[in-house]
């Protein structure tokens, strides 16, 4: 990067489903991935992101528009973070996908932090109910496996 | 729509979240792990029963955190089967690097527990090491946790013990070490640890002794914060009959900008180079009954001396002598301290108040807060013209006491403030009309509204006029188990509420609020409601923990007078009226509130 012009350098990015979006490099710059593509310059002008759908791409670059602003004070972060994952778990799988791809380490945390949040103190039974995840254990092998980690399935509330 | 949602609110929301398929098995391995670590283990370990394909997935994470403060007892059940799962989930982990072990249990642990599990992580380059356990037996810290270059933050107790610390300390990384109620068994083990980390930014020691040790050496080149506390006892003189007198303490840290030393008095402060110093607090442990005052003296002014630039100090229990103190050093200097509170103890009968205030601080004082005041003739000098003068300083616009028993017959905290006359030269807020000084009080909590009832004759009933009610059980140190003490607090505390409620003159209370987390008898807040209701409460506020549940009475619900409603813990609805009349409620908070029947 030996120039650097007075104008804002625009990047763009293209989906998988040939999107095209542009936006600032130093909005998009905050995806390791992305950087590495442009310091390796194996990017031309457009950048694929074969990952990535479009309606994915427009709530990560929402959320990356929000962290390039410094003037942001912590708290207020916090609290555009916390109302971010505010969202279906199916798009949050979505975006955790995506920013585990475009490697925007806090982004991933955030999504899994609020997934974890979801399983946080409930039942097994809850858990797969709500992520609707089809039990294929017969009922042997599951009190084995109960018994087992005994302690793990102390104390916990049903439901 | 608001985003902020109440518990109850939560609650419903697993059914929003429903998946109509299962996308997070589909996720890859490493992906559900990471998610996984962000829960605590026990919960991570518990994913194995969903399906097959998620029997392994937990020994992917990359955090542990067992945290069993339930378990208090060692013939709990629970104990042993807690044990086996804590070497079961380090044997079936699968990560190279932990990210962070955290571990709290209360129960005693057997050492050679402790010591495999310790030594599995630090194999597996953990970073950040959090224990906080009981243990049977003090247990030697190993060598190899003082050459794990991986860690960052360490966080120990108690009863580990500091010996033998290999020559080589090699601790590159480590930015963060707190013991507690670690024991240290020889100088060299704590001269080496604490000057070979290059990197460490925060150094705090809780309650750790020395036993036959003699100094305490450290030199750290990147340390900001240093915390250093000693065990408080009842009695002072454990340390002036132990070595302590003796003691040295070495400090040699530039960068340092935050100290706080809690302690006895020890023999030889050598500080060097703490030239950066922003925020001191210092309390030195006093036994007045032993009273070598001039080693006291000598050895805390030696202390303030080296102290300089600082823009908050906080110094008590010591015998400093003020005057080459506070008018030479940081004065001299020429900046201006934002903060200083300097505390002496005057308990004693040989206390003399400082003769003169140093006319350097003199211009900058603010604010005086006499503890606690127990109206002695001697707390009453501070206020006359042989002590310091008050009347005399320019800045002073509060004094500030808190006093010990608020019902009490304490009754000269008057006399001071007529000393010191607070900058007015007449009492202008006595002769206010009395409604306006009920208004004034109404903005105080309760308790210090009903202080102001020792002030004159005037003011006596002042209070009972007051239409905000604020009352706060506020004893943070509520100790674990609970002690007969805290019951005895928490009863006077019940009585002074039954009390006001009693007293209270106004026809209509505005703001009813009470909060006490200590949990109380459903049969005292009953009355506390049924009083606030009948006086057609406008905003009703109860947090609180009961021993019981307890059912809302009914005329909560006809109460048209309530605009807002807020009721936290172990309230049940069950059986309302069929005519809930709450025309102006506006807002209603309800925390854990129990609903027993759909009507």
């Amino acid at each position: 990067m030996a120039t650097t012009t007075t104008e804002t350098k625009m990047l763009t990015l293209c989906t998988s489903d040939k999107q095209q979006f542009q936006i600032e490099e130093t909005i998009a710059l905050q995806a390791v991935t992305i950087r590495n593509m442009v310091e390796d310059e194996c990017a031309s002008n457009v950048i694929p992101l074969p990952n990535v759908n479009s309606k994915i791409m427009i709530q990560i670059i929402e959320y990356l528009k929000k962290h390039v602003d410094s003037s942001v004070s912590k708290e207020d972060m916090e609290k555009f973070d916390s109302a971010f994952v505010e969202k279906k778990l199916s798009e949050i799988f979505d975006i955790i996908l995506a920013a585990n791809y475009l490697n925007i380490k806090n982004l991933l945390d955030i999504c899994c932090q609020r997934v974890a949040d979801v399983m946080k103190n409930k039942s097994p039974e809850w858990v797969r109910r709500t992520f609707n995840i089809v039990n294929d254990f017969t009922a042997e092998e599951e009190a084995k496996i109960r018994k087992e980690h005994e302690w793990a399935f102390e104390g916990v509330d049903e439901d | 729509m608001g985003r902020r949602k109440s518990k109850r609110q939560k609650l419903f929301e697993g059914v929003k979240l429903l998946e109509t398929k299962d996308r997070i098995s589909n996720l890859p391995n490493s992906l559900i792990g990471h998610i996984l670590s962000f829960l605590p283990t026990k919960y991570a370990v518990q994913t194995c029963v969903l399906t097959t394909k998620w029997k392994q997935m937990w020994t992917f994470i990359s955090n542990i955190d067992f945290d069993s403060r339930e378990i208090w007892s060692i013939d709990d059940p629970c104990h042993i089967s807690f044990v086996k799962f804590v070497y079961r989930v380090l044997l079936f982990l699968k990560v190279s690097k932990v990210n962070k072990f955290h571990f709290r249990y209360y129960v005693d642990c057997d050492v050679s527990d402790v010591n495999a599990w310790l030594s599995t992580v630090l194999s597996c380059n953990v970073r950040e090491l959090d224990l906080c356990i009981s243990l049977k037996v003090p247990c030697l810290l190993s060598a190899d946790l003082f050459t794990c270059n991986s860690l960052v933050v360490v966080k120990l107790g108690t009863k580990f013990v500091l010996n033998d610390v290999p020559s080589l300390v090699s601790l590159q990384n480590l930015t963060t070490l707190r013991l507690s109620s670690v024991e240290f068994r020889d100088d060299e083990s704590t001269k080496r640890l604490f000057s070979s980390c290059p990197v460490l930014e925060g150094l705090a020691l809780y309650q750790c002794e020395g036993k036959r040790t003699s100094v305490l050496k450290i030199s750290a080149p990147a340390l900001k914060t240093l915390y250093i506390s000693y065990p408080m006892s009842d009695s002072w003189a454990i340390y002036h009959h132990s070595e302590f007198s003796k003691y040295k303490i070495e400090l040699n840290i530039p960068g340092l900008l935050l100290l706080k030393y809690w302690g006895p008095v020890s023999e030889v402060y050598a500080m060097k180079n703490l030239c950066s110093l922003v925020k001191v607090d210092i309390q030195f442990y006093i036994d007045s009954g032993w009273g070598d005052y001039e080693f006291y003296q000598r050895s805390t002014t030696e202390l303030a001396q080296e102290i300089y630039n600082v823009h908050s100090l906080h110094l008590s229990g010591g015998s400093i002598d003020y005057d080459s103190f506070l008018a030479n050093r940081p004065f001299r200097c020429g900046l201006l301290h934002d903060d200083i509170i300097i505390e002496d103890e005057i308990n004693t009968d040989n206390w003399a108040p400082p003769e003169r205030l140093p006319s350097c601080l003199k211009f900058h004082l603010k604010m005086i807060d006499i503890g606690e005041f127990e109206g002695e003739k001697y707390e009453l000098k501070m206020g006359k013209a042989d002590g310091p003068n008050l009347s005399n300083v320019p800045a002073l616009n509060t004094v500030v006491g808190s006093v010990r028993d608020v019902m009490g017959s304490v009754s000269k905290l008057q006399s001071l403030f007529e000393e010191v006359k607070l900058n007015e030269t007449e009492d202008k807020i006595s002769n206010l009309p009395a409604s306006l000084i009920g208004h004034i009080l109404s903005f105080l909590p309760t308790k210090c509204a009903v202080r102001t009832s020792i002030l004159s004759n005037k003011r006596k009933h002042m209070w009972t006029i007051t239409s905000n009610l604020d009352l706060k059980y506020d004893d943070q140190k509520l100790s674990k188990p609970r002690r007969s003490k805290d019951d005895q607090r928490h009863m006077s505390f019940v009585k002074f509420v039954n009390r006001v409620l009693l007293l209270l003159k106004v026809s209509k209370l505005n703001k009813f609020r009470i909060r006490d987390h200590f949990a109380c008898d459903v049969s005292d807040v009953i009355p506390w409601l049924s009083a606030a209701l009948s006086r057609n409460v406008r905003e009703l506020e109860f947090y609180g923990s009961l021993k019981g549940l307890f059912l809302l009475p009914a005329d909560l619900f006809t109460c048209n007078s309530l605009v807002i409603l807020k009721l936290g813990r172990r309230f049940v609805l069950n059986d309302i009226p069929s005519s809930v009349c709450l025309l102006n409620l506006k807002t209603l908070h309800l925390d854990s509130v129990g609903f027993r029947n759909d009507e």
